[in-house]
């Protein structure tokens, strides 16, 4: 389930994130505005201090303006006056004549906050009393407040608490929404695994997505029907040739030891008797692959000693009259002797047996086989090697990887090699055991048969 | 042996043709033939055969049924024969009655060996006596026939003799042979059996500590060589 788990962290992981670049876009737009609204208004900033200086005492104790005075004010369509400590106006250039020239003390405190008559003023300490600047009427918007030092400490931590409030609630509400959608889509994403592997699949056909549901369960009825088809079709087609099989090999096999027959028409119905031979096990392997494959074979557990399984099926071997190129030795480890497993006996035989004829039939030149039962704490073993030509690297890839299966694709369904290694692996699978097989050219080909065991 | 009569039953002509032929060329001489479920019951009206080689399918019969109605009037041996291999058809024939089952395709000598081997147990010769290198065992009389002289065997030798001797030329393994000892295959009982057989090798063979009728087949199980009666 982890790809899906995967998936929905990382919707949940993209909606924050989504969230935060918001934000984030939205503080970087506002610092853009007041920096644009900032530097594309006309500047009107009077420098009172220039204009301070710029008024100075005379020899004759009269306020006199420098030149540069007139320029500022001038520029800025501004005005200037000094007040004394009476509230008269001692000096002035470019004063409006609607403004008085006698000011007191609340006037002043008044002008200096706010406006005086409608002009934006700014005050500064001049030697000789206050020089006040007036601006143009309109240019400045000037607002003063003043709060109380809590008030402000519980407004800023109000504003902050709002502010993460508002995350956590959005982040919620993203993560209750996510899951809602997981909630809804999972089953669906698992019915999916579940037809892709094969399996049975049967989804809840209500709510919001059951029609995808009910599309999925068909999705999966009509592969299990095709399976159950083509099971069908090999056990039914298997079924028509045993008949006419068994009378092709029972002839070949009389006119093969009919002494009245010439020497090489006994050799050609030996060749008809040994194919034929070789068409039954396909057969019967055939058969029996996709009924496993197909989950249609039920196994027959049992108890089973793997000691003694092993013995029968190298017995068999040796009485079925083995040919002297081949050797077949058997061993088995004392701890090994009481252990049983649950398993289908016959299935069992069935892949020890194939991989003792794997390794006859790939050497035709002869080889020593070794049958050995190990055992290994919470598992047991039963190896079969051989000191043949073993395979390259490649085929034995190809052996162990993916191809153990009976694709769809029938091109990876390669008859010419039988089909015991593919029933080997099934029928392990079956069994919850698994195949390990190792080989190298010309240093013999060994698989390791590992079930569990459970009462150990 | 081989003038018990076969009865084969096959709705497949060149099937049964090729049967007759596999009996007649090793020797049997009694063979009749039946095409239908019908047929084969007409014929065991007249003569109850030795044998009958059953096919399950049948069209008019199936094999079953037909086994159901022979079974109601004999206990005569039948050897199924089907084109199907899933074991739930194989324990339906045993259940009913069958006493052994072969899967086609089957090769001709696994027939024959089977027809062999149901004959045998099914009409036991009268002496079965088991003729060795240097001694002969009748199993009757569970004794050991010996320059003249006769030997009993214990109850245990006799049963492992006997299921050497059933399989004779083959292996029998250990846990098979534990398993006529004691029930069970693994109770630490290969010593037990490896004495038994100690004991009845010095019964048998000329020198126990060389046996040459009754061999150790090293890791598996031990295997009984028995002379070709004399014709």
């Amino acid at each position: 389930m982890k790809p899906v788990e995967r998936f929905f962290r990382k919707y949940f992981l993209s909606m924050v994130g989504i969230i935060a670049l918001f934000l984030l876009l939205n503080v970087v737009l506002l610092f853009s505005v007041l920096i644009w609204a900032w530097q594309t208004s006309e500047v009107p900033e009077i420098s009172i201090s220039k204009i301070c200086d710029s008024i100075t005492l005379d020899g004759t104790g009269h306020l006199t303006a420098a030149g540069a005075l007139d320029e500022i004010l001038e520029e800025h369509h501004a005005w200037a006056m000094i007040l004394d400590d009476t509230g008269t106006v001692i000096f002035q250039s470019k004063l409006p004549e609607e403004l008085p020239r006698q000011y007191t003390a609340a006037d002043v405190a008044k002008f200096s906050r706010w406006y005086l008559g409608d002009y934006p003023v700014y005050v500064q300490e001049h030697p000789q009393g206050l020089l006040v600047v007036g601006g143009e009427k309109g240019s400045q918007a000037k607002y003063y407040f003043s709060v109380s030092e809590s008030y402000a400490r519980k407004l800023l931590v109000g504003l902050a608490a709002v502010f993460l409030t508002n995350i956590i609630v959005v982040v919620l509400l993203i993560w209750k929404n996510t899951r809602h959608v997981e909630k809804a889509v999972t089953p669906i994403l698992r019915g999916i695994e579940t037809v892709s592997s094969g399996q049975p699949v049967s989804l809840p056909e209500k709510g919001e997505l059951a029609e995808i549901n009910r599309q999925l369960n068909k999705a999966g009825a009509f592969i299990a029907k095709k399976d159950s088809a083509r099971a069908d079709w090999i056990s039914g087609v298997s079924h028509d040739v045993r008949t006419p099989l068994s009378v092709i090999l029972g002839f070949a096999g009389q006119l093969e030891d009919d002494q009245t027959l010439p020497i090489s028409a006994r050799e050609q119905a030996s060749y008809i008797r040994r194919q034929g031979e070789k068409l039954r096990s396909l057969i019967s392997d055939l058969n029996l692959t996709s009924r496993l494959e197909y989950a249609m074979q039920p196994l027959r557990l049992e108890k089973v000693y793997p000691v003694e399984l092993a013995r029968q099926v190298v017995c068999e071997f040796l009485d079925g009259g083995l040919e002297e190129r081949y050797e077949i030795e058997f061993s088995a480890d004392q701890e090994s002797e009481p252990v049983t497993i649950p398993g289908d006996e016959a299935l069992l035989k069935r892949a020890l047996g194939n991989l003792i004829q794997n390794s006859i039939v790939h050497n035709p030149q002869g080889c020593r086989i070794s049958v050995s039962v190990l055992c290994g704490g919470t598992s047991i073993m039963v190896e079969v090697a051989d000191d043949g030509a073993g395979v390259s690297s490649e085929k034995l890839e190809e052996l162990t990887a993916g191809g153990h299966r009976l694709e769809s694709t029938d091109e990876k369904l390669n008859l010419r090699h039988g089909l015991g290694v593919l029933l080997v692996w099934q029928i392990m699978e079956a069994h919850k055991g698994t195949v390990t097989m190792e080989s190298e050219p010309q240093k013999g080909f060994k698989t390791a048969l590992a079930f569990p065991v459970s009462n150990f | 042996m081989l003038d018990r009569e076969i009865l084969v039953v096959d709705d497949e002509k060149d099937l049964r043709t090729m049967i007759r032929s596999i009996f007649e060329s090793a020797g049997y001489t009694q063979i009749t033939t039946a095409a239908s479920g019908q047929e084969a019951l007409a014929v065991m009206a007249k003569k109850i055969p030795g044998i009958i080689i059953l096919d399950v399918m049948m069209p008019d019969m199936d094999g079953f049924e037909l086994l159901q109605e022979i079974r109601a009037v004999s206990k005569v041996p039948v050897l199924m024969l089907t084109a199907k291999g899933e074991a739930e058809d194989r324990f339906a024939g045993f259940e009913l009655g069958a006493d052994d089952y072969l899967v086609k395709p089957f090769l001709p000598k696994e027939l024959l060996l089977r027809v062999q081997a149901i004959l045998k147990r099914a009409y036991p010769e009268k002496e079965r006596v088991v003729t060795l290198n240097a001694a002969a065992v009748d199993l009757d009389r569970a004794e050991v026939i010996r320059d003249g002289q006769r030997m009993p065997l214990t109850a245990k030798e006799y049963s492992i003799f006997e299921k050497l001797a059933e399989n004779a030329g083959r292996i029998v393994t250990i846990g098979v042979l534990c398993q006529t000892l004691c029930g069970e295959i693994w109770q630490g009982y290969e010593t037990t059996l490896m004495t038994h057989i100690r004991h009845l090798r010095e019964k048998i063979e000329e020198n126990p500590s060389r046996p040459v009728s009754l061999l150790t087949v090293k890791g598996l199980g031990y295997k009984l060589v028995v002379k070709e009666p004399e014709k």
